[in-house]
């Protein structure tokens, strides 16, 4: 555990299918968080893993500013516990189709996630999503529910993003301009399929990969949850 | 005094064809060097002083003149006001098409722009340096005349001298001649060895070296019957020639167009077989083994001594499969009869190759900086270290990895190699910008190459910390992570290695 003037950093584990996976918590060091958020992270086969710049500087980001915020590993990935996944055969695949069907043992481990953190703390639930992690909190919302959902760099080409579609819910989501795997226009026109209370940040010139960008992002997010009011909302 | 005008004079064949003009006392050579003209100038200078020529002092005593300019680009009026006869040696050897248009660049584009500017200065001679593989033929006898047909399979460097062959002939009329000089395969210095380009026959040379490292760390292989299919025939010609005679022929020729015909095959009159190679080849690296065969490469079930002799390059698996042979009426008719190389010259050429450590070691890069911060050695890790252990790690079970990868160490010094990969297996290894067009490349800063290869530092941190870039076909260069990541996890460079 890690101590600093406002939030505390945790590493845990979180038990999923009999799989144990590695995740990391930061809340505040006093006070009951205003909400609880799951920060799902890049396709494990694009190097997606919860170091990832992103999803670090928002678990750390947000949790500095009164929220309980987890990232996680997808299981195989990291140091977490030996699975029986095929590993070239999964990069063979994905090399060939950019999807492997063991994408829906990483949308239970994030389902495991989402109802980890809950059972941690009695705040309202938003679920984040960067990159192949929008598609995941688009499939959670099929079954779960969120007080708000923000999508990070989301690719409407090749991912079904149907459940955040239909969803009441506020949405944020927050793009670039010269993202590799989204075309401005496309992200547009997809944004225009969202039904109302959603907003969408457009940062200049930060690519799919927002480096050295994590504090506008981070920005983007707490301006949005202050916006909607998420606590005040659920309450 | 003959004035001749030389393109090409830093390089291999180049600079050994001016220091032959020069040792012709009636000559006089006008040089193009692109720009900047004074670091060429440095250049051509060093490389001279190696066989015994003093630029400088051919400078002073006015016997060298240097024009700054690049082909294709228009020349001044000037610099070919005079000129008796133009050697075009400059030449781009890429075998396939790169994005910026080489080969065709500088081998059709380069040609046609000189001999527009030989027109405008009514020079009456051209000598055009072609190469005796010229069209793409693999079973023939190439006559001393024109071809009128390019090969359909003829890669794009025997292409663009095919073409520059045809805009050579075009331009050659009545009143000034367009002579075709078709040089072999080139090697070094038949008495010391020395060379300044380690392409061609070297890449073999090189491959056997790799198998030979491969064998030493395979203790359950026998170095002297290692189990190897070699793509050809034991009985093929390989026509290799030493660089001393064919600058000594070409500047023959260029001093007196008159007697040459339009057409010369600059070729070895009496070539060794691929078999000779294969047992001079064998001494030098004390192996033995290996049978020949029709079959084709990549072989799906190529074993690890096939995959570390094969990665060398894709000029491996062609060079004992070709069977050309060449009219020689112009050698003999000047007696030429002689074989050229035999196996203590081969030998010789390959021992000075690997002194110079491939070229890594040559005196063009003797200025370049040292960069104490990196342990590892780049070349040794994508040449020898990744090719060898590879096929032994998971991501040989990665079948559908199939692309090129070019990967960069400290853009600055620009040096860079690019690999391709077939079925999960590395199929080549290039070195240098003149190589293969990459579907992505990764551009890693050096100090953290070592980090990288040595398991301390993954590349998708270094990545967020710009100390790497991606280039080209970004979502495939995400997929590759990955893989490049397993690899590095079951495969580091060992600490005691630095």
């Amino acid at each position: 555990m890690h101590a600093d003037a406002q939030a505390l950093d945790e590493l845990i584990c979180i038990h999923c299918d009999s799989i144990r996976l590695d995740a990391q918590l930061t809340y505040p060091a006093t006070g009951a968080p205003r909400f609880a958020a799951l920060v799902v992270g890049a396709h494990p086969l694009l190097g997606g893993h919860a170091g990832n710049n992103v999803v670090n500087a928002l678990r750390s980001g947000l949790g500095a500013k009164n929220a309980i915020a987890m990232s996680f590993n997808y299981r195989g990935v990291g140091g977490g516990e030996p699975t029986d996944l095929d590993w070239p055969r999964m990069i063979s695949d994905f090399w060939k189709s950019s999807s492997v069907p063991e994408e829906r043992l990483w949308i239970q481990d994030a389902r495991c996630a989402l109802h980890h953190i809950r059972s941690l703390a009695q705040a309202p639930a938003v679920l984040i999503g960067y990159s192949f992690g929008c598609h995941v909190v688009s499939e959670l919302l099929k079954s779960d529910s969120a007080a708000a959902s923000i999508c990070i760099s989301p690719n409407p080409i090749q991912h079904d993003l149907g459940g955040l579609e239909s969803h009441p819910m506020p949405r944020l989501v927050i793009s670039s301009d010269n993202d590799f795997s989204c075309p401005p226009e496309a992200m547009a026109a997809w944004f225009l399929k969202l039904s109302g209370n959603s907003r969408h940040v457009l940062i200049p010139n930060a690519e799919h990969f927002f480096r050295g960008r994590e504090p506008e992002v981070v920005d983007a997010c707490m301006a949005f949850m202050n916006d909607v009011g998420v606590r005040e909302a659920m309450l | 005094m003959t004035d001749v005008f030389l393109t090409g004079a830093t390089g291999f064949l180049g600079h050994y064809t001016l220091a032959a003009l020069l040792a012709r006392r009636s000559t006089h050579v006008r040089i193009l060097l692109s720009p900047p003209a004074e670091t060429r100038l440095a250049e051509l200078g060093n490389l001279l002083s190696h066989i015994g020529v003093d630029l400088n002092a051919e400078i002073r005593a006015n016997r060298v003149t240097i024009h700054e300019g690049r082909l294709p680009g228009e020349l001044g009026p000037e610099v070919l006001q005079g000129v008796d006869v133009i050697v075009h040696a400059a030449a781009s050897t890429r075998f396939r098409k790169t994005r910026d248009g080489d080969p065709y660049r500088t081998n059709c584009d380069g040609t046609a722009s000189l001999l527009e500017a030989a027109d405008r200065a009514d020079v009456p001679a051209f000598v055009f340096v072609s190469t005796a593989y010229v069209g793409g033929a693999t079973s023939t006898t190439l006559p001393e005349a024109p071809l009128s047909e390019c090969s359909p399979n003829a890669n794009d460097y025997e292409r663009s001298k095919w073409m520059g062959e045809s805009a050579v002939r075009s331009w050659a009329g009545d009143d000034r001649r367009g002579i075709i000089v078709r040089p072999s395969i080139l090697v070094g210095d038949r008495a010391t060895g020395r060379a300044t380009n380690f392409g061609g026959i070297y890449v073999l040379a090189r491959a056997v070296e790799l198998l030979a490292r491969a064998v030493e760390e395979t203790p359950a292989i026998d170095r002297r019957n290692i189990p190897l299919r070699i793509v050809g025939s034991p009985h093929f010609p390989i026509n290799i020639i030493p660089i001393c005679w064919a600058a000594e022929r070409l500047a023959r020729i260029a001093t007196s167009p008159a007697n040459s015909p339009d057409v010369v095959n600059l070729v070895n009159p009496a070539p060794p077989s691929t078999i000779d190679i294969k047992r001079w080849l064998e001494d030098v690296f004390d192996i033995a083994g290996g049978q020949f065969t029709q079959a084709q490469w990549p072989f799906p079930d190529a074993s690890s001594s096939e995959d570390a002799f094969y990665a060398a390059g894709d000029s491996v698996h062609a060079y004992f499969a070709r069977n050309l042979s060449f009219s020689t009426d112009y050698l003999r008719t000047h007696g030429d009869d002689a074989p050229l190389m035999d196996a203590n010259a081969f030998k010789t050429c390959v021992h000075y190759a690997r002194s110079t450590q491939w070229g890594r070691r040559n005196s063009s890069r003797a200025d370049r900086p040292e960069t104490p911060t990196c342990r590892v050695d780049p070349a040794d890790y994508f040449e020898n270290f990744v090719p060898r252990n590879l096929p032994r790690s998971t991501v040989g079970r990665i079948n559908a990895l199939t692309a090129v990868v070019r990967y960069v160490i400290d853009e600055k010094t620009r040096e860079e190699w690019v690999c391709r990969y077939d079925a999960g297996r590395i199929i080549e290894v290039h070195r240098g910008p003149n190589s293969l067009d990459e579907n992505f490349g990764f551009r890693i800063r050096r100090d953290a190459f070592e980090n990288i290869v040595t398991g301390r530092e993954s590349i998708h941190t270094a990545y967020f910390q710009s100390k790497v870039e991606i280039f080209g076909d970004t979502l495939m260069a995400l997929k590759m992570v990955p893989i490049m990541d397993s690899f590095l996890q079951e495969c580091p460079v060992p600490s005691d290695a630095l």
